[in-house]
């Protein structure tokens, strides 16, 4: 039975040095900087390359996290990302995670629901500014401080 | 003193004897059995192996086939048992603990190293699984939705959707 519980724990340690080595790995990728990125990534993020250094380690890993699902995408949305990486990358966390939740319930609806939205999104956008900015500031924000850090 | 008192102190003195004999044996065996108290359960168990290995060096060659013969018996009567007993041994679940229990306490290494695959699969698995249910969620097909950030970022745009018709 000792030479049992041995094994076990033996097992067991070995596991846990995978598992933190795993870990380790992910926290090293969070603090990579712009020369240290594959060229591959490089090309996904270019539009950040700027700003690359100066983002901070969580920013780094969510832009990498979007270079990581960039190639099982299709041209057509690869482009879109492409496109759109630069504002992303610029809103603030608190935006960023409004859009989250706001993509999935977008997820949610149906094709038609959908398709209603974008023609609601189109129209939205003919609003004077002015207008816009006051159904801004009458929104209440969704998180708080404490929900981001 | 006649031949028959002679021979009647001859058999007291005997048994007298016999008496203190058999107490020195009982104060020796009681001091053995004390002393083995101390020792070890493999000191012990050793010492029973030790034991049976001297004594079967005397036995008969009848004794030996007797013993042959009963040991025949007991190995028949157990195979003839172990295997119909699913049912009348306390059920099918019992008969598979205890085969289960007896494969798990021979092949320790096995089952050992099985633990540790389990555990590894179960890891990768559950990574996986967090894998495929965020994938449609990730920033990046955010990203390439149908409808752009700033769409989702808008609080004044859910605000405008909702005043005019919920979704």
């Amino acid at each position: 039975m000792g030479r049992f519980k041995s094994k076990l724990l033996t097992s067991l340690l070995l596991s846990s040095t995978i598992l933190i080595f795993s870990f380790s790995a992910q926290a090293e990728d969070e603090n990579v900087s712009w020369a240290q990125l594959s060229n591959e990534q490089r090309q996904v993020l270019n539009p950040l390359a700027s700003e690359w250094d100066t983002l901070r380690p969580w920013q780094r890993e969510k832009m990498l996290s979007i270079a990581r699902d960039y190639p099982k995408m299709s041209a057509d949305k690869q482009a879109l990302v492409q496109k759109r990486l630069s504002n992303w990358s610029r809103m603030t966390p608190y935006e960023r995670e409004n859009a989250r939740k706001r993509y999935q319930q977008f997820q949610a609806l149906s094709a038609d629901k959908k398709s209603e939205l974008r023609k609601k999104w189109i129209e939205y956008q003919k609003l004077p500014e002015s207008e816009r900015s006051r159904l801004r500031t009458e929104s209440p924000e969704i998180y708080t401080d404490a929900d981001l850090n | 003193m006649n031949s028959h008192e002679k021979t009647r102190n001859k058999d007291l003195n005997s048994n007298m004897s016999e008496v203190q004999r058999t107490d020195t044996y009982l104060n020796k065996d009681s001091n053995e059995m004390a002393n083995e108290r101390s020792l070890t359960e493999a000191q012990i168990a050793h010492e029973i192996c030790d034991a049976l290995e001297e004594r079967s060096r005397h036995l008969t060659a009848t004794q030996v086939k007797r013993l042959s013969q009963a040991r025949e018996r007991a190995v028949q009567k157990l195979s003839s048992q172990s295997p119909t007993s699913v049912q009348s041994n306390g059920g099918a679940l019992h008969w598979l603990g205890h085969q289960m229990s007896d494969y798990f306490g021979h092949h320790r290494a096995m089952s050992s190293a099985m633990i540790a695959g389990v555990m590894m699969l179960t890891f990768f698995a559950a990574q996986q699984f967090d894998f495929n249910n965020n994938l449609e969620n990730s920033d990046a097909f955010l990203l390439a939705s149908e409808l752009p950030p700033e769409a989702f970022a808008d609080k004044g745009f859910d605000t405008w959707v909702d005043s005019k018709a919920s979704y």
